[in-house]
């Protein structure tokens, strides 16, 4: 993978990366509240890592032992404040409202047909719209599983397929806004989580 | 972990979080994707979008019209994936004839706003407010209603205030649980609602639907065939846009029909529709009524015939005690000039209008009677020409002609009214005028005829009760509600025991809760504009953090919000079905209906379905056909199916709409046939001008004049005029979170205040300066929250002691990007009503809202 | 090919701006008109209402300046544009007696009204004339649509606007009054100029479906303003 720029350096690797970010990006339950307080949340060796991540993790630790109810709940008034209630919005989940500010425009229609390409679909009980940061850094982690296996099996074709799918998932989507919302992210959580995860965007889908 | 073999399912899982049984359902290790094909490249058709499909859609939130039209969608044939692009007409709809309007169109839009609710939120921060954080935590939408349920069962009935519309499933509700249903549409239907109601249409009557339309008013005008129309206000700027009335008032120029308006402002309505304007004094529009009533009846040109076979004109009126004389089955007597007797008045061979008193005996008593038409020519007589003329400012001669022309084109002339921008506008003599206007179209006898005021026949669409009667009677309501509807005799007993959705006060819920501790939980069912339909919503708000429980079905998390304990996502009206009559324009016998363009892009529940959740919970009894708590037996809600069998349209509401979803039976019209079946009076129905009603409940049986309830005082002189932009339906985010529709109000001035020029000059400011409006303290006590506004000086408002404001401006609601602290709100400057003051003046006690003056500052 | 026009009724106008509205959907460009780049628009003015919108004028000034024929007059009607040809000079902007064409600075191109030629082409009204609640929008063939707009004006003493502006439009206005008063720019009156007899057809542009995407572009025009310039060689 020569050009992910500063993302980890192997699909195994980013395979654990972007599922990690996916899960941050969905809605906080009770595994992502544990992983935080074990401190097995994107615990990597730092050689996998991007650049800067194992600095931009650190304050990740105080949540080290942590009483999981109070931390969920504070992930969850942090998510559901900066998605759903902020005042002034303070970012939105959905690639097409920042790219034409709007749900379900053409980004949206684009990505959808991107998961359609690698035999994809979004499953019926996930009801938002397709282009969700969770599902789009999903996708990304699909393709690098899925690149990491075609390895594994020596299948050539694929493995070509998966790193072209990840390099136009990067071109044309997440990197069109996923650093800003990061940044907007970065600049307004509540929580060190967030303001973390938001910084992690940034670093790593810098347009 | 730099090597691939280190990657497996059971790795990954345990880093994602997903559980094993998730894994064995998906068969795919992730959350929100699943593998359909092994991955690899395949073969891919790509083509292009196409539009595949258009739905047949009603619109039901914008306006009375309610258009129906095709929503155009366009389809990704690879993924499926949808969105809809705009609209397209349906010609075969009478009433839009085939055309939308702006708001309609973003309807389509608004499907898209980034800033829908599509979550359900749960406070987790107990003090509420603006200025403290809630501490939303998203809720499955589900587990909302059931901890709403909780709440719900340890309050009192009394204790609950459901604030709707009263649509079949919100009748249901509170009816069964017993609580006092309060209605957003009152102040802009109530008083129209209430004075149609005892003058013509006569609740519950054969034809009385569950159908949601803003005021159940049976009543439309036909403006296409109509030879002379006065407007009283009727041309406010909201109008300009409602297409499924543009296109009637295009054709009834078209057809060389006469409208004269009456209006201190002039709207592009009066540009390309008046043949005569007049500017007229604020609130005085009741004086030009009156005096046409004179103008007609001194000089006997009303429509004779009518008035004897189908009004209550003939009527006998005991003059001491102002009640209708009556039979022993409870018809009323007329005067027999034959036998020079009092016979029931449909059996009278020639009832009398004019002369008596007559002496008729009652109960071995002699009394002494006159005609309800003799009442009104006495009533009147003082209402010359040239008194009006001295109250509105309009030319007396204009006055008289305008009454004899009307009169002449009898009985294709009348006065069009459906809410507040004709039943007005809004003062505490309105209901006077309503009732005034409900008589001038009485005597030119364009009720119930093809080119004057057309009643819904034919057609109609049950109740739930209806589908399944309750096992017993429902509860006894509040007996003191907190909107004090107890203290209004008169609308509160349709509001009781004729029509349930019937417009409620909500003109004084806020009073009510601010002024007592009567409630302890409000459920809006907000069809997103709760709290902006609220005039002075600063006292609402105060009593709202004090509350135990605030719910919200919302479509938006909208200012509300900062009051909410929960906030519950609701589809886009595009994403419900729906079923319809044509009640604006009925015409002809007529069933519309929608299909759900999409799914609801989250977690909504639609307001059926939650209605139909909490009833099982609270009131399984009326909820169950058999009166028990099993869910399998709960109450059938498929009223349109059962409309559509029972007209022998369709076997059910899914063939009606695989049929097209459109039926109509174009007959011919049957002039005063329908007023027979849902008139007062039985076997044969007949409009009402005497409202005896009133009189029993001390107020003026046959309309007088009453100037506002106060005048204008010191500083206090800008008599305040309420319209709206016509692409904006109050506070609507539809609407004014779209960047599109906030541009065009913009580029028309319309988040501004519009005064006269001269008036401009006296108060000394200039176009866009900023301004400051103010209540006189003494007429608004509590909490008074003066406006801020820039000004437009336009020659359109044709008066000087008038300022216009243009209402659903002026959101609080920061969290939605395009509407947040734009423009200003007019509602701010409208006091709620205090009970006592409002029952002095008026038996619906509803409106008022334009009854204000302000005082204007430079800011 | 026929020569079409627009007659827009002002007496029957109540500036609802379904018109306007309609027009960002058919052409998908909500983010410009959310900025008040519309290519049509209604406003309500003291005396009278002012539709700004391209006249479609018979001959052209933004035409005959623009640099490198992103402009171009159609024989059936329309001025056409060519967003992909635009350099974004702004010339038509000042050159314009009508001060029609609006210059959006982020995409550095020009906003205006097409006639909807898609449509056109496939047979249907301009999607504005079609939505009109009121009628006061009509569309038609030229000549027809003409000698309707000036029988009205002289039933109905009206003003008619366009046709002698600036040389002739393809959209004729009807009011009551001043068109300055109401909003309307003072265009200078010429004659219309002597048309050339047509040589062949000078196609509608075909349409593109109408795509979920973007702004539908109009096809091949490079390749038709090319074989235009060489028909005029031969000619």
């Amino acid at each position: 993978m020569s050009d992910q720029g500063d993302t980890a350096q192997t699909p195994a690797a980013r395979t654990v990366l972007y599922g990690s970010l996916a899960q941050a990006f969905n809605y906080p339950d009770e595994a992502l509240a544990g992983a935080l307080a074990d401190g097995e949340f994107l615990a990597m060796p730092a050689d996998v890592l991007p650049m800067r991540a194992i600095e931009i993790l650190g304050p990740l630790g105080v949540y080290r032992g942590t009483g999981r109810k109070t931390l969920l709940l504070d992930l969850e008034r942090d998510y559901t404040w900066m998605f759903f209630a902020s005042k002034p919005r303070i970012a939105y989940l959905f690639e097409s409202v920042y790219n034409e500010g709007k749900l379900y425009q053409e980004s949206t229609f684009q990505i959808a047909r991107l998961y359609h390409d690698a035999g994809l679909k979004v499953e019926e009980a996930f009801k938002l719209p397709p282009d969700h940061i969770a599902v789009e850094l999903e996708f990304m982690a699909y393709l690098a599983f899925s690149e990491s296996e075609a390895i594994a099996k020596g299948n050539k074709e694929n493995e070509q397929y998966a790193r072209e799918l990840q390099e136009k998932v990067l071109a044309e989507h997440l990197r069109s806004f996923a650093f800003t919302l990061g940044d907007h992210i970065h600049e307004n959580a509540k929580t060190d989580f967030y303001r973390a995860m938001g910084e992690f965007l940034m670093q790593l889908f810098r347009p | 972990m730099a090597d691939n073999q280190g990657i497996n399912r059971r790795n990954f899982l345990k880093i994602i979080g997903i559980s094993g049984a998730a894994v064995s359902i998906a068969g795919f290790p992730f959350r929100n994707l699943s593998a359909q094909t092994p991955f690899g490249k395949h073969s891919q058709e790509q083509p292009t979008y196409v539009i595949k499909r258009k739905v047949p859609q009603v619109c039901a939130r914008a306006c009375e019209a309610d258009c129906a039209y095709n929503v155009v969608v366009g389809v990704d044939p690879v993924t499926g994936l949808e969105r809809a692009l705009t609209l397209e007409g349906r010609p075969e709809d009478p009433v839009s004839n085939g055309k939308f309007c702006i708001k309609g169109m973003a309807f389509v839009d608004s499907m898209y706003d980034p800033d829908r609710l599509m979550v359900s939120l749960k406070r987790t921060k107990p003090r509420k407010g603006t200025d403290n954080d809630p501490g939303w935590v998203t809720i499955k939408t589900e587990d909302a209603a059931n901890e709403i349920i909780a709440t719900l069962k340890k309050l009192k009935a009394e204790e609950i205030l459901m604030c709707s519309p009263g649509d079949p499933y919100t009748n249901k509700l509170a009816r069964s649980i017993g609580v006092t249903r309060s209605d957003q549409r009152t102040e802009c239907f109530g008083t129209h609602y209430y004075i149609n109601c005892l003058t013509i249409t006569n609740p519950p009557n054969k034809y009385y639907s569950s159908t949601y339309t803003p005021s159940h008013h049976v009543a439309g005008y036909d403006f296409d065939n109509a030879r002379y129309q006065v407007w009283f206000g009727f041309d406010s700027f909201s109008k300009c846009g409602k297409a499924g009335m543009l296109n009637h008032w295009a054709q009834g120029k078209k057809n060389k029909g006469k409208i004269v308006m009456f209006n201190p402002l002039r709207t592009p309505l009066a540009d390309a529709f008046a043949t005569e304007y007049h500017s007229i004094k604020p609130g005085t529009d009741l004086a030009v009524a009156l005096a046409m009533i004179n103008v007609i009846v001194s000089s006997g040109k009303y429509n004779a015939e009518f008035l004897k076979k189908y009004s209550d004109a003939p009527a006998l009126i005991n003059t001491k005690t102002r009640m209708p004389l009556t039979a022993k089955d409870g018809s009323v007597m007329a005067w027999c000039s034959i036998h020079k007797t009092a016979e029931p008045i449909d059996t009278c061979h020639a009832p009398v209008m004019d002369g008596g008193p007559y002496k008729v005996k009652v109960d071995g008593k002699e009394v002494e009677a006159k005609t309800v038409l003799n009442l009104l020519k006495e009533g009147v007589r003082p209402y010359t020409t040239q008194w009006a003329s001295r109250i509105t400012e309009v030319p007396p001669s204009v006055i008289a002609r305008i009454a004899r022309e009307f009169a002449a084109a009898a009985p294709s002339a009348f006065i069009p009214t459906y809410k507040r921008d004709s039943a007005g506008p809004n003062y505490a003599n309105s209901w006077r005028l309503r009732h005034a206007i409900s008589i001038l179209n009485t005597l030119t006898g364009a009720i119930d005829h093809e080119g004057g005021i057309i009643l819904l026949h034919g057609v109609r669409v049950p109740w739930l009760e209806d589908l399944s009667k309750p096992v017993k009677p429902y509860p006894e309501l509040p007996k003191e509600p907190v909107d004090f509807r107890n203290q209004f005799p008169v609308t509160d007993d349709i509001y009781r025991n004729k029509d349930f959705s019937a417009p409620g006060h909500y003109g004084m819920v806020g009073w009510g809760l601010y002024k007592t501790t009567k409630t302890k939980a409000v459920f809006f069912r907000n069809p997103h504009r709760g709290l902006h339909a609220m005039i002075q919503p600063q006292m609402a708000e105060a009593a709202l953090e004090k509350m135990e429980l605030v719910v919200d079905w919302n479509l938006y998390l909208d200012d509300l919000g900062y009051w909410c304990d929960y906030v519950l996502a609701a589809p886009h009206q595009f994403e419900e079905g729906k079923f319809d009559l044509r009640l604006y324009y009925p015409k002809w016998p007529c069933y519309v209906g929608g299909t759900p363009v999409q799914k609801s892009p989250g977690d909504q529940i639609g307001w059926g379905g939650l209605a139909a959740k909490i009833g099982m919970a609270l009131a399984p009894e009326y909820w169950t056909t058999d009166g028990s708590t099993d869910p399998k037996k709960r109450v059938p809600l498929n009223m349109s199916d059962v409309a559509v069998k029972e007209a022998g349209v369709a076997e059910n509401a899914a063939e009606f709409m695989k049929k097209g979803g459109l039926w109509i039976d174009r007959r011919k019209y049957d002039n005063y046939k329908t007023i027979r079946e849902i008139g007062y009076g039985k076997p044969n129905g007949r409009v009402r001008m005497y409202i005896d009603e009133f009189a029993k409940a001390g107020y003026d049986s046959l309309p007088v004049w009453a100037p506002r309830w106060h005048d204008t005082k010191g500083d206090y002189t800008f008599s305040l005029l309420i319209t709206r932009a016509p692409w904006i339906m109050h506070a609507d985010p539809n609407f004014v979170n779209n960047p599109v529709l906030r541009k065009m109000t913009e580029r028309n001035f319309m988040d501004c205040v519009w005064i006269n020029p001269d008036a401009a000059k006296q108060i000394g400011v200039k176009e866009g300066d900023m301004v400051v409006l103010e209540n006189n303290p003494e007429y608004m006590k509590d909490l008074p929250r003066p406006v801020k506004a820039k000004v437009h000086i336009t020659k359109r408002i044709t008066r000087k002691d008038c300022v216009l404001t243009f209402h659903g401006i002026g959101h609080r609601a920061r969290n939605l990007k395009t509407a947040a602290n734009w423009g200003y709100r007019d509602g701010d400057l409208i006091p709620q009503k205090d009970p006592a003051i409002a029952k002095k003046h008026d038996p619906t006690g509803m409106g008022w809202v334009e009854d204000v003056y302000v005082r204007i500052r430079k800011a | 090919m026929k020569e079409y026009a627009i007659l827009l009724n002002n007496t029957n106008c109540t500036a609802c701006n379904t018109c306007a509205y309609r027009c960002v959907q058919e052409f998908r460009y909500h983010d410009q008109a959310g900025k008040g780049l519309f290519r049509t628009f209604v406003a309500t003015n003291d005396d009278g209402l002012y539709h700004k919108r391209c006249m479609h004028c018979v001959d052209p000034q933004c035409v005959k300046n623009c640099p490198v024929n992103a402009l171009t007059k159609s024989e059936y009607g329309p001025v056409l544009y060519s967003a992909d040809t635009c350099i974004g000079c702004q010339t038509c902007v000042k050159v314009c007696p009508f001060n029609v064409p609006q210059f959006d600075e982020a995409r550095k191109k020009i906003v205006k009204c097409s006639m909807c030629a898609q449509r056109v082409g496939k047979g249907t009204q301009p999607a504005c004339v079609e939505a009109c609640p009121t009628g006061a929008l009509e569309f038609g063939e030229y000549k027809a649509i003409m000698t309707r707009a000036q029988e009205m004006a002289k039933k109905g003493k009206l003003t008619l606007y366009g046709d002698k502006e600036a040389g002739g439009t393809h959209l004729f206005v009807l009011m009551k009054g001043d068109p300055a008063a109401a909003g309307y720019p003072k265009a200078a009156k010429k004659e219309k100029p002597v048309k050339k007899a047509a040589e062949g057809t000078f196609d509608v542009p075909v349409m593109a479906a109408l795509a979920l995407g973007g702004l539908k572009k109009l096809t091949e025009r490079k390749e038709r303003i090319a074989a235009e310039k060489e028909k005029d060689k031969e000619n």
